[in-house]
C-alpha cells in the first residue's frame, strides 16, 4: 500500500496544475492578509487578538477549495488523459487503486494546508505585532484552529477524489463544485425560506470546524461540523468508489 | 511463463454482442496474432483479459489467475494498448509511478527508456512526442516488470520502418526466451512476418486459431475469405 501511495504523490508532483495550486493556496494566506496591511492607521489601530484567528480562518475556504481540485485532477483527470487505463493495469484492484489516491491526497493536501496555515501564521504574528497586537503563534487556539484548517482541507481533497470518480469528467467536476459552493450553497435556504439551513450544508459545517477556537453561534459547534462534513465525505466517497468499481475503463 | 486462456468469453453492450462466446490457449514461447477488421471485437476481448471491462459471462486468466488476481501484475504481463499520456508529464515522470507500483527501481527506467531509443527524450513533455514516440513509450511502460508476457494492441501505429523492424526484433526475441507475446493488429503483412500462430476474430466470434506456417493459401486471402463470407452471411 505504501508504494501505491507513493506512485500515487508522484503523479502529482510530475501535474504543473496540481503543483501551481498547491502554491497558491500556501501563497494566499499572504495575499488574504494584504487589506489589512494597507488599511488606514485608524482601522489598524482598533485591531485585536481577535483579528489573528480571523487571519486563519479566513484563507480556509480557498485552500480547501483549492486541494478540492487537486483531488479532482489526480481522479477525473486520468480519465480525461485516459491514463486511467496505465494506473489500472498497475493497480488492478480498484478499490486499492482508489484507497492509494486518497492515502496521496490526504498527505498532498495535509502538507499543503500546513504549509498555508505556517504562512498564515508567521505572517498574522508579525502583521499584528507590527501593529502592536500582542499575539503568539503557539497558543492553543491558533494552534487548535491550524488544525482544524488542515483536517478541512483532507476532507475537502477527499471530496473532489470522489467527485471526480463519481462523474469521471474533470470539467463536469469542476464546474459541479464551484457551483455547489457558490450558487446551491447560497440558493436553497432562500429557496425554502430557511436561513438556518445554511448551517446544515458542507460549506458551513467546513466554517464551524475552522471555528474551533472561537464558537460562532451561527455555525454548528465545531465536532458538530466535522461530523456533518465527514458524512458527506464518506457518502461522495463511496458513491465514486461504488462507480468507478462497476464501470468499464475505455 | 504465462499460459493465457480464456474460456466462453462474452461481452454484451445492451443488444450488441461485441464479444460472442470465445475461447482460446495461448502457450508460452509463441507469438500469437490476434487479427480481425474494425470492431471485430479484438481490442474488447483483451480489456476483458486486462480486468478493464467486465466480462458479461466467462474468464480470462494468466497461469489460471484473473488480471486483478495476479501478485505484481507488471512482473507478469507487459501492456501496450492505445498510448494514451498526460501531455504535460515528461517520459521519465509517466514511468515513475508505475515503477513504483511496479516495485522496480529508477534504474529500471533508464534501461527501458534506453531499450526503446527514448532516453534522450526523457525529461521532453509528452505533449510534444510523435505516435511513434508515444508507442515507444507505452512499451517502455509495458517493458519496466520484465514480464514474462507481453500484450500489444496495434503496437506498429505510428512507427516508422526502422521502428517495426525494432518492433519485431524485440517481439521475437521475447518469445524465444519461453515468454508469451500477443499481438492484436489489423495489419496482415506485419503480422505475417511476427507471428507463430494466428487467431482470426470477426463480429466478436474465433473464425480461425491455427499456426501462420499451416496455413494455405495466404494469411492474406484467408483473411479475405472469413470476415467476407461473414459479412455475406449476415
Amino acid at each position: 500500500m505504501n508504494r501505491l501511495v507513493r506512485a500515487e504523490l508522484a503523479k502529482l508532483r510530475s501535474l504543473r496544475t496540481a503543483v501551481l495550486f498547491a502554491a497558491f493556496a500556501v501563497a494566499y494566506p499572504v495575499l488574504a492578509l494584504l487589506p489589512a496591511i494597507s488599511a488606514p492607521a485608524a482601522d489598524q489601530a482598533t485591531m485585536t487578538a481577535d483579528d489573528f484567528l480571523r487571519s486563519l480562518r479566513g484563507p480556509a475556504p480557498l485552500i480547501a477549495f483549492t486541494v478540492l481540485l487537486v483531488g479532482v485532477l489526480l481522479t477525473a483527470g486520468e480519465h480525461r488523459h485516459g491514463t486511467i487505463a496505465a494506473s489500472l493495469l498497475a493497480v488492478p484492484r480498484r478499490g486499492l487503486l482508489m484507497a492509494a489516491k486518497l492515502g496521496a491526497l490526504a498527505i498532498a493536501a495535509a502538507a499543503t494546508a500546513a504549509a498555508a496555515a505556517t504562512v498564515a501564521l508567521i505572517g498574522g504574528t508579525l502583521f499584528l505585532r507590527s501593529v502592536h497586537v500582542e499575539v503568539s503563534p503557539f497558543g492553543a487556539k491558533p494552534l487548535a484552529t491550524a488544525a482544524a484548517v488542515i483536517g478541512v482541507a483532507v476532507a475537502y481533497a477527499w471530496l473532489g477524489a470522489g467527485l471526480g470518480f463519481l462523474l469521471r469528467d474533470q470539467t463536469a467536476a469542476i464546474v459541479s463544485a464551484i457551483v455547489w459552493s457558490t450558487v446551491v450553497e447560497g440558493v436553497l435556504p432562500v429557496l425554502f425560506r430557511a436561513p438556518g439551513l445554511r448551517r446544515w450544508l458542507p460549506g458551513d459545517a467546513a466554517q464551524a470546524v475552522v471555528n474551533v477556537a472561537e464558537r460562532n453561534p451561527d455555525l454548528l459547534p465545531a465536532a458538530g461540523g466535522a461530523l456533518l462534513l465527514s458524512g458527506v465525505v464518506l457518502a461522495v466517497v463511496a458513491a465514486g468508489t461504488a462507480a468507478f468499481a462497476r464501470r468499464d475503463v475505455a | 511463463m504465462a499460459t493465457i486462456e480464456i474460456d466462453h468469453l462474452t461481452k454484451r453492450f445492451g443488444d450488441v454482442v461485441a464479444v460472442d462466446d470465445i475461447s482460446l490457449r495461448i502457450e508460452p514461447g509463441s507469438v500469437t496474432g490476434f487479427l480481425g477488421p474494425n470492431g471485430a471485437g479484438k481490442t474488447t476481448t483483451l480489456r476483458m483479459l486486462l480486468g478493464l471491462a467486465t466480462p458479461t459471462s466467462g474468464t480470462a486468466t494468466f497461469n489460471g489467475l484473473a488480471y486483478h488476481d495476479l501478485p505484481n501484475p507488471a512482473q507478469t504481463v507487459g501492456v501496450v494498448l492505445e498510448p494514451r499520456f498526460h501531455p504535460d508529464r515528461k517520459a521519465v515522470d509517466h514511468l515513475r509511478p508505475l515503477a513504483i507500483a511496479a516495485g522496480v527501481g529508477p534504474s529500471r527506467i533508464k534501461e527501458v527508456l534506453d531499450l526503446v531509443d527514448l532516453a534522450g527524450a526523457a525529461k521532453r513533455r509528452v505533449g510534444g512526442f510523435s505516435l511513434g514516440m508515444r508507442q515507444r513509450l507505452a512499451l517502455a511502460g509495458a517493458l519496466l516488470g520484465d514480464p514474462e508476457t507481453l500484450i500489444l494492441d496495434e503496437p506498429a501505429n505510428g512507427l516508422d520502418p526502422e521502428g517495426i523492424h525494432w518492433l519485431r526484433v524485440l517481439v521475437r526475441r521475447f518469445a524465444d526466451d519461453g515468454r508469451t507475446v500477443l499481438v492484436s493488429s489489423h495489419v496482415l503483412a506485419e503480422v505475417a512476418q511476427t507471428v507463430d500462430d494466428v487467431v482470426i476474430l470477426n463480429r466478436g466470434r474465433i473464425m480461425l486459431h491455427r499456426p501462420l506456417a499451416e496455413l494455405e493459401p495466404s494469411l492474406e486471402e484467408l483473411f479475405f475469405s472469413i470476415t467476407a463470407k461473414e459479412g455475406t452471411n449476415r
